[in-house]
């Protein structure tokens, strides 16, 4: 119960942090805690504990398994979040050489 | 069959940007090649689901293990086989669009290979059976979208994709988390497996709120849509008519749908939800359009307002409103797009969006006004133009179920909407051009540009047709089997 807890917690920093926070590279450090608190959830959840590969076939009494596809789906889901942070941070190198600043405050060029 | 819909394009994707480099001239034909080979197969598509139901296919041949799918999965039912033919019908005239639009030799063959990878995305999304992979096309969808909103790297373009980034990783955060509730309630993530389990009240209500959330910041729902007018105002015009006419549409409207109507099920709670959220949308975004100058920008609210038409129309949860809500969505595609494509065109000939500053255009470039005004009548919904029928029906579906203030606020938008294109036509065609424009240095715009419009406005006047006694049967039918099915959904799948 205590992992959920600090799943969640973990989820609230990030959200915090995006709200916030004014430089570009803290919010996208919040955006990825964020992400990562899912993940931790979700792989959390998947856990059994004293279990075994999903392996059929085995000669085993009370084959209790690990559900492969919550792993699957968070390599998946990981690989997904490192190529978007991988992109946003490019994209902060470019905002760094127009705007020379890396605060939201001085990206106003678009309103109405 | 339907995992060409998705293997074409991204196939097809990594060959431009490769043969991209070697030859210029290549790129631009390849990829019109590609969406038109969609359009053909998605036809076929459509006529086969009309006559025989549902097309499911399980990609690499992986037969079900003890009853329990472990393939991916591909279903083509009515809806999705239809909205595929609109996602190819209004991507072909885009990339067509941009032969000439997109100036810069360099990036051309990344610009196409992007554009392809998000006709593969969404074509993912609609045809997708499991509700993860659904997720992956949508992040394939918007990764390339947020690179193609900052394509000319100005500093207008960085911080709109920069926002538009940190709203839209949000969204599928949201996302995935109601995607983890389903799965550890249920142990499934397949749509047929999903709508024939019993999922407990808890669980999906909370999937309810996460899925809307997530799936409205996409989709850009009012109070979710502060990036979307930035997004708009700074993309290249073909992306807004592609992201305006289908990507909010197919990455934000249509997984709502799916997933609530089919496989959580709707309750009275949610519909009044739609209801709501639809009525306050149209309202606040149409009022924040009129004071726009900039064209693209203007529409960029009127797309936020005309979604809330859709939301409403489904909120009603009557067959009539679904119907209304669908023609109006395939509707809304089309007239936004092609009103995407003028202000292309009128950006390419002057220079300039700005409505002040333009004026007369009209002697000038004849053919972008005609489109323009087919575009402008049929979204402030004038009669012989598809925009009238569906407002209309929308009108009279919520008077019959009873809710009378949703057809009055219905009506005053419709006007609203009027009013404010009356503006772009008299500053953008009639009246006088400021000094800043010499109106006899401007040129109507290349064929290439103008062919798209046509066959856009063409669709506008044809897409009224759907109403016919004949044509009307058949797209009542596909309501019928699917949205309104609800839950049963899956048993009608199984049944083909």
């Amino acid at each position: 119960m205590l992992i959920y807890f600090l799943s969640i917690l973990l989820l609230l920093i990030g959200i915090y942090g995006i709200t916030t926070k004014r430089n570009i590279i803290k919010t996208i450090i919040g955006l990825t805690l964020m992400e990562y608190a899912i993940f931790t959830i979700f792989i959390v959840k998947g856990y059994k504990k004293d279990a075994f590969p999903p392996i059929t076939g085995a000669e085993i009494a009370d084959y209790v398994y690990v559900d492969p596809l919550a792993q699957a789906m968070i390599i998946t889901a990981i690989v997904i979040g490192f190529a978007t942070t991988l992109l946003l941070l490019s994209f902060t190198v470019k905002i760094y050489q127009k705007f020379k600043s890396l605060d939201i405050n001085d990206l106003k060029d678009l309103k109405g | 069959m339907l995992s060409l819909f998705i293997g074409i394009p991204l196939l097809a994707a990594i060959i431009n940007l490769l043969m991209g480099m070697l030859k210029k001239r290549f790129t631009e034909y390849f990829a019109i090649a590609i969406p038109l080979i969609n359009t053909v197969l998605s036809i076929q598509v459509l006529f086969h689901t009309l006559s025989s139901g549902v097309i499911v296919n399980r990609v690499g041949g992986w037969e079900d293990v003890l009853g329990i799918p472990i393939a991916i999965f591909l279903i083509a039912d009515g809806l999705s086989a239809l909205l595929l033919l609109i996602i190819n019908l209004i991507v072909l005239p885009a990339t067509i669009f941009s032969l000439k639009y997109i100036k810069d030799n360099n990036l051309k063959n990344k610009y196409y290979s992007l554009l392809l990878l998000i006709l593969a995305g969404v074509s993912g999304v609609v045809l997708s059976g499991d509700i993860f992979n659904l997720y992956i096309f949508l992040e394939l969808t918007l990764i390339s979208a947020y690179t193609l909103v900052a394509y000319d790297l100005s500093k207008e373009g960085l911080e709109a994709s920069f926002k538009y980034q940190v709203f839209g990783r949000l969204g599928s955060a949201f996302i995935l988390l109601g995607i983890i509730f389903l799965y550890f309630s249920t142990g499934t993530l397949n749509f047929i497996d999903l709508s024939r389990l019993n999922i407990p009240t808890h669980i999906s209500n909370m999937a309810t709120i996460l899925f809307m959330v997530g799936f409205g910041i996409e989709a850009g729902l009012f109070s979710l849509h502060m990036w979307l007018p930035d997004a708009y105002q700074n993309a290249p015009a073909p992306i807004n008519a592609i992201s305006s006419g289908i990507l909010i549409k197919i990455a934000g409207i249509y997984p709502i749908f799916r997933i609530i109507y089919n496989i959580i099920g709707i309750t009275p709670e949610v519909s009044n939800l739609f209801l709501i959220i639809g009525n306050v949308s149209m309202m606040v975004a149409v009022l924040l359009a009129i004071n726009q100058w900039d064209f693209k920008r203007l529409l960029a609210y009127h797309t936020i307002s005309q979604m809330g038409y859709v939301l409403a129309a489904f909120g009603l949860n009557t067959s009539l409103g679904l119907f209304a809500g669908l023609l109006h969505l395939i509707n809304h595609s089309l007239f936004k797009s092609l009103l995407f494509l003028n202000a292309g065109s009128i950006e390419y000939a002057t220079g300039t969006r700005n409505l002040k500053k333009l004026g007369n255009l009209r002697q000038r470039m004849p053919w972008t006004y005609f489109t323009n005004l087919v575009g402008s009548l049929s979204i402030s919904g004038i009669p012989p133009l598809n925009g009238f029928w569906s407002k209309l029906l929308i009108i009279i579906a919520s008077i019959y179920s009873g809710n009378y203030l949703t057809a009055i606020i219905t009506t005053l938008v419709s006007i609203l909407t009027l009013a404010s294109f009356t503006k772009v036509l008299k500053y953008a065609f009639w009246g006088e051009a400021s000094s800043d424009i010499n109106l006899n240095e401007i040129k109507e715009v290349p064929t290439s540009m103008i062919l798209p419009m046509l066959f856009l406005s063409l669709l506008c006047a044809l897409s009224s047709l759907i109403l016919l006694n004949g044509v009307s049967i058949y797209f009542n039918e596909i309501i019928q089997n699917t949205l309104l099915l609800g839950r049963k959904w899956s048993e009608f799948i199984l049944l083909r």
